[in-house]
């Protein structure tokens, strides 16, 4: 196949370049990431969970902080690009339903909502044209969604994202899964797009299924789009550019990180999540840290009394630099980053790299 | 159990695909039955749409045993 890389519609917004930046929580992807991402046609994600963390009353008015912050991301993008902007909600934020209507008074395009099912999603967004995007892990899940946002509320999510195991940050499938071929994303895919195939939006179409989760180069890309995806979210390839609001050391890590420094951790929300290894990382491993005292309860399935450390302290603490305090999430690629560069040049290097790879 | 039970147990043999005999009123949805929370949804929406009554998402995650669940519907059918 020859053709050239074709534009992602979702609900009637058309990004040129069918990449979606996948949302980084805490502070990895925030106004300068999505900005330079929409600016170079793709779609820019700013990531909501623990954004108030990085305001000075973070901890002692966390929810206050949150939406603040929120609304100040979303509007600080505005000016910075006329493209597409989404924003990253996870559904297992105890303030998901206030970030949610924050998100929507900004007149956000898109909203991204995972770890969690979010079925009551669209009764919180009624009214509104912002467009509204879940995002599974299996067919199962998507076919629930879709069938549930019909009967309840007639209406059919905008897109799907679909997340395979090779991705960073929390997972959605139990760690013994992770591994096993009968997961891979080139196994969802085709499942999610088939399980959808009974619904069609407004115009008659069948709803976008956009995969992500180890999608690396251009010729990724098209693996995906072949299988009838319409788009691709990446998030690894994003923190290694200049534009990626993590501190430089932050990003360095992802530079000097080899394919096995990569490593399964079992969060304290219950969820697997993917990072690369440190000492943090170690310690709490070898129940070597100490306890610590929970500032807010953030996220509902934290288990607060059992957990060894604070992940939104661990993670706010390596976005700022301090990898001795906290630890990067990353996907299964990341030890494949050599370099930093602009965001301009990762996106036309996989659109020139997509088009190579057809020939 | 009344005839509201045999059709709660119909369902849930149904959705979780389990032999009707597995399911007493204190068997746990996840320890006994196997469900995970996809399947607790499916069930929940299952219950709704066969006995024509709403149950609120929060309430799904709620129900431990079939009896927890059989409890809130009878207060939902009328
Ligand atoms: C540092 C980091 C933070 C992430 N944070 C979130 C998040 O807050 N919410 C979310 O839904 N996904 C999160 N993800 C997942 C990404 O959005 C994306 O779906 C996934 O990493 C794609 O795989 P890739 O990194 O191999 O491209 C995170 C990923 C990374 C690497």
């Amino acid at each position: 196949m020859t053709t050239r890389l074709q534009s992602l519609i979702i609900g009637g917004l058309v990004a040129r370049v069918p990449i979606v930046q996948g949302g980084m929580g805490v502070g990895i992807s925030l106004s300068g990431l999505a900005a330079a991402t929409a600016n170079a046609g793709g779609i820019g994600v700013i990531a909501a969970a623990g954004i108030g963390l990085l305001e000075p009353d973070g901890f002692t008015d966390f929810p206050g902080a949150n939406v603040r912050a929120l609304r100040r991301e979303i509007r600080r993008a505005r000016e910075l690009t006329k493209g597409i902007i989404g924003v990253n909600i996870m559904v297992a934020l105890t303030d998901f339903a206030a970030l949610v209507r924050t998100a929507i008074e900004e007149k956000i395009d898109i909203i991204f909502a995972g770890a969690g099912l979010p079925l009551s999603l669209p009764e919180l967004a009624k009214g509104a044209t912002t467009r509204l995007v879940p995002i599974v892990s299996s067919a199962r899940a998507a076919a629930l969604i879709a069938k549930r946002w019909l009967d309840k509320y007639q209406r059919l999510p905008d897109a799907f994202v679909v997340e395979g195991p090779k991705a960073g940050g929390h997972l959605g499938y139990k760690a013994g899964q992770l591994e096993d071929p009968a997961y891979s994303l080139e196994r969802i895919v085709p499942e999610v797009i088939e399980a959808l195939s009974p619904y069609r939006n407004a115009s008659g179409e069948a709803i976008p299924v956009i995969a992500g989760g180890g999608v690396y180069s251009g010729a990724d890309i098209r693996t995906f789009i072949e299988m009838g995806a319409a788009g691709v979210q990446m998030a690894t390839r994003f923190v290694a550019t200049d534009e990626c609001d993590a501190d430089p050391a932050f990003k360095a890590t992802y530079v000097a990180a080899r394919e096995e420094d990569l490593e399964i951790i079992s969060s304290p929300v219950g969820m697997p999540g993917r990072a690369i290894r440190n000492k943090f990382l170690d310690e709490v491993r070898d129940g070597t840290r100490k306890p610590y005292a929970c500032p807010y309860h953030c996220i509902v399935t934290c288990d607060v009394e059992k957990a060894p450390y604070c992940i939104s302290l661990a993670l706010l603490n390596a976005q700022r630099g301090r990898l001795d305090k906290g630890f990067a999430f990353a996907g299964a690629n990341a030890g494949r980053v050599d370099r930093i560069v602009p965001v301009g040049e990762l996106v036309e290097s996989l659109v020139r790299e997509y088009d190579e790879s057809g020939r | 159990m009344d005839e509201l039970y045999e059709k709660v147990k119909k369902i849930i043999a149904e959705k979780l695909e389990v032999e009707e005999d597995k399911i007493t009123p204190e068997a746990s949805f996840r320890q006994d039955l196997g469900a995970d929370s996809l399947d607790t949804y499916e069930l929940v929406y299952g219950i709704e749409e066969e006995l024509g009554i709403t149950i609120p998402d929060e309430k799904a995650n709620e129900f431990e045993t079939v009896k927890d669940a059989y409890d809130f519907i009878k207060t939902q059918v009328k």
